[in-house]
């Protein structure tokens, strides 16, 4: 479609909304680490595909389980 | 009252019955400012993301207990004072709590009067496996999300 974009373009949805998940806690840690990279660092909006809310409740409770040890804050 | 989930780490070098001492502590200050322990998680021992004050390990108890809003403050500025509490946190839970009940119960409506025309006992058990294997679906669907997501990744750094 746009020549700017290099490949295909997926379009993201937002999975949180998807899935209508309300709640997202910072000990349900598994879901949460799918949005860190490897290194640990939380991934930006236009890589997780998160609307405006839900990354915002994603980056808070992924700062509250680093806070807990229950996730890194970083690695290496 | 507001509800409060308080997340407590507790140093897991201590003699056997250490971890309960610690733990009464912060019951009795929740019941000192007027809070009414609701539910008592006990993760157990468990092995930390990184190491606290040269510790690996902690042992992890969640507390859900409700309280007038100027408790939290008051416990929280009395529990960094335990030593052995490594981390603690504090956490508003009303709120989430009543989010978290209204959407299983709307996946149970919709299957069980499918499965279970029957009799009403059957049915209770339909709703129970149902609620059971929700979440493990969920997860599956959400899992392709990782994969998209690490591509773009590599791009940036």
């Amino acid at each position: 479609m746009m020549q700017k974009r290099r490949g295909r373009r997926k379009k993201r949805v937002c999975q949180f909304c998807v899935d209508k998940i309300t709640v997202i806690d910072y000990k349900g840690i598994e879901k949460l680490r799918r949005f860190t990279s490897e290194r640990g660092k939380i991934l930006p909006r236009r890589v997780s595909g998160n609307c405006a809310k839900h990354q915002r409740a994603v980056t808070q409770n992924i700062k509250r389980a680093r806070h807990m040890a229950l996730m890194v804050y970083t690695a290496e | 009252m507001v509800k409060y989930e308080m997340g407590v780490i507790v140093r897991a070098d201590l003699p056997e019955d250490g971890h309960a001492v610690e733990m009464d502590k912060i019951k009795a200050l929740i019941d000192r400012f007027g809070g009414t322990i609701e539910k008592i998680d006990e993760w157990g021992r468990r092995r930390m993301a990184y190491p606290i004050q040269k510790m690996s390990d902690g042992i992890y108890t969640f507390i859900t207990y409700s309280a007038p809003p100027e408790a939290p403050r008051e416990i929280e500025s009395r529990t960094r004072l335990i030593e052995n509490v490594l981390r603690f946190l504090t956490v508003r839970k009303d709120e989430v709590e009543a989010t978290v009940v209204a959407p299983p119960a709307e996946v149970v409506e919709a299957s069980a009067p499918v499965e279970a025309p029957e009799a009403v006992v059957e049915e209770v058990a339909v709703v129970e496996e149902t609620a059971v294997e929700e979440p493990v679906a969920e997860e599956v669907a959400t899992e392709e999300a990782p994969a998209e997501v690490e591509e773009p990744e590599a791009k940036d750094e």
